[in-house]
């Protein structure tokens, strides 16, 4: 901040008065467009949200005042509390699995192991396709009569395998995998970018030292890795919180509302029911969750991320 | 044995472990395309053929773009996804120069302010984005899908700004000694320095936006503005489509990403090494 300061005094007497005026000028209107959107299609949109809950509105007719209505409405509903329990259903199995099977595959992949350029760039792939064609892929492989996945197990075990998507105990998993199996090749490249941090002088003077594989993994890449574990389970947490796209298209919340998120019935009851002040109410619901575990997640990292200094 | 042969040994099962992997992870879209060239009646064999047929069916491909409007979104998509990345161009690149080399008052609040709007989920804007385009008469024409995008993007400035922050103030101090205004300093200088971060955030762009699916199923409900995932969503309810012809539509959905990724791919993994995100 202090060497800021000095050279904005240099600059300020290198050059006339007027031209350091009118650079300010350029300054605030080449940020313009970028500051004005974030006030309006973020800060007013997020208020406007928080508004809308205590109204009554289905666009057609204008809005009544309704108080607490919605709130008890929407928290009343079983319905709501069945999507808030499935969406922490897809967040305990998407997060710890998706960050379990890149931490592997990170680690396989900086073992020293030759075409690592080859094997990142297939791992990536998946992360970087079309969530909606991707899950149709998957609901043609999961069909209960001809899906591949069916099939194969007929062909290998000899019996009937089961209805995935449309079980209600397995909708959800089955959900899940498709996520899984798209996110863990782009958490795993994240992680390599990670691991090539660590210095090789340290393991090679743990090598030395007399310490193990397992030693090495534990006592020094792990712990030098949390920071960016930290991260990526943010994001995962975030993203997980927030699921739409997969079971909308390949469940459409059922069967029996076994797949059905929070972001699904907020979709559900603005743009089918048109009822804004309910939907609201669920998002500003979901944004709460999704607040409180990312403060959690914030505080609690100090007992398991390790800061390099 | 040496060392070094106990080693090498002890790899093998480490590339035997990621060449399966490697299967796991592209054997789906192996799966799609074999689909999506097999008959109406060779989706059904028994046991299924993991190869394409020969001769394969290119006709499901002719069908879906005849059937399903599938040519018509496919060009909607490719409009509104270059749209973004260019107007990304300008806005993104204009106001990460002023934040990393233009010297105002409130700078760093500024900046912290639109860097804290990455923060805020989707969800939370959502209900009133609607509301304030259906207002000014925009169900239903690409601008909700571009204009939020192009002017509320603060990934791509803060993207930016930290390779603008690399670069060495003396190139403007001197162009400016020489009279130069900020705006030509930035267009004939700063912004074409700036072109392989802009590398970064125009396949980021391009890819959010081709894929993007909640803003236009909440938008577009006429099916000539339809985009490619729309289309695909479709199928979820249909009868008269085959699971062949769905393949190729899923096919030709990811196939603008796959030729940007074949020849971009740096840049994907570059935008983590940058920013350790993506938007």
């Amino acid at each position: 901040m202090t060497t800021d300061g000095a050279e904005k005094r240099i600059q300020s007497k290198r050059s006339v008065a007027r031209r350091s005026i009118s650079d300010q000028t350029w300054g605030y209107l080449f940020i313009a467009p970028q500051i004005l959107g974030a006030l309006l299609f973020v800060f007013l949109a997020a208020f406007g949200t928080a508004a809308l809950s205590f109204f009554e509105w289905d666009f057609f007719n204008p809005p009544i005042f309704a108080g607490l209505d919605n709130y008890r409405l929407a928290l009343s509903d079983p319905l709501t509390r069945k999507t808030i329990v499935n969406t922490l259903y897809f967040f305990v199995m998407n997060v710890p699995l998706t960050l379990i099977f890149s931490t592997i595959l990170a680690l396989l992949l900086c073992s020293g192991i030759k075409y690592l350029t080859f094997f990142r760039a297939a791992y990536f792939f998946p992360s970087i396709t079309s969530a909606v064609a991707v899950a149709l892929v998957w609901m043609w492989m999961y069909m209960p009569d001809m899906g591949l996945i069916n099939t194969v197990i007929h062909l290998v075990f000899g019996v009937e395998g089961p209805l995935w998507l449309s079980s209600p105990r397995l909708a959800m998993p089955s959900v899940v995998l498709v996520t899984v199996w798209q996110w863990t090749g782009y958490n795993a490249v994240v992680l390599v970018a990670g691991l090539k941090n660590i210095p090789a002088s340290y393991l090679e003077a743990a090598e030395i030292d007399g310490a193990s594989a397992v030693q090495r993994f534990f006592k020094i890449r792990l712990p030098l890795l949390t920071p960016t574990l930290f991260f990526l389970a943010t994001m995962l947490m975030i993203n997980a919180i927030q699921v739409f796209n997969e079971p909308f298209m390949m469940t459409e919340g059922g069967p029996n509302n076994a797949t059905r998120t929070m972001m699904l019935h907020v979709y559900t009851h603005a743009f089918n029911y048109f009822d804004m002040g309910y939907a609201s109410v669920v998002s500003l619901v979901l944004f709460l969750i999704s607040i409180t575990f990312t403060i959690f997640h914030f505080v609690l990292q100090k007992r398991w991320v390790v800061y390099d200094q | 044995m040496t060392s070094k042969h106990k080693r090498l040994l002890w790899r093998i099962p480490i590339y035997v472990i990621l060449v399966l992997g490697v299967v796991v992870s592209l054997f789906p879209f192996w799966w799609m395309v074999v689909t999506s060239l097999k008959s109406n009646i060779g989706i059904f064999n028994y046991p299924p053929q993991l190869f394409p047929p020969y001769p394969p069916h290119f006709e499901n491909y002719q069908k879906i773009f005849d059937d399903t409007g599938l040519g018509r979104a496919f060009l909607n998509s490719i409009v509104i996804s270059l749209t973004n990345v260019a107007g990304v161009f300008v806005t993104c690149s204009m106001a990460a120069y002023a934040f990393a080399k233009i010297r105002f008052r409130g700078r760093n609040i500024l900046f912290l302010g639109l860097v804290s709007t990455m923060m805020v989920p989707i969800q939370i804007t959502l209900i009133p984005m609607f509301l304030i385009f259906r207002t000014i008469g925009w169900i239903d024409t690409f601008l909700p899908l571009t204009v939020p995008i192009i002017f509320a993007n603060a990934y791509g400035v803060f993207l930016l700004r930290q390779f603008y922050m690399t670069l060495p103030d003396s190139l403007a101090e001197s162009a400016k000694i020489d009279g130069a205004s900020q705006p030509r300093i930035f267009a004939s200088i700063m912004f074409p320095l700036c072109v392989p971060a802009m590398a970064v955030l125009g396949v980021f762009t391009f890819q959010n936006s081709w894929n993007s699916f909640l803003t236009p199923i909440i938008y577009l409900s006429d099916k000539t503005k339809f985009t490619v995932p729309l289309i695909i969503t479709q199928f979820r309810t249909s009868q008269s489509v085959l699971w062949n012809q769905m393949m190729a539509a899923a096919t030709v959905a990811i196939l603008p990403m796959v030729i940007i990724y074949i020849f971009a791919q740096k840049y994907f993994v570059e935008g983590i090494a940058i920013t350790g995100i993506r938007a």
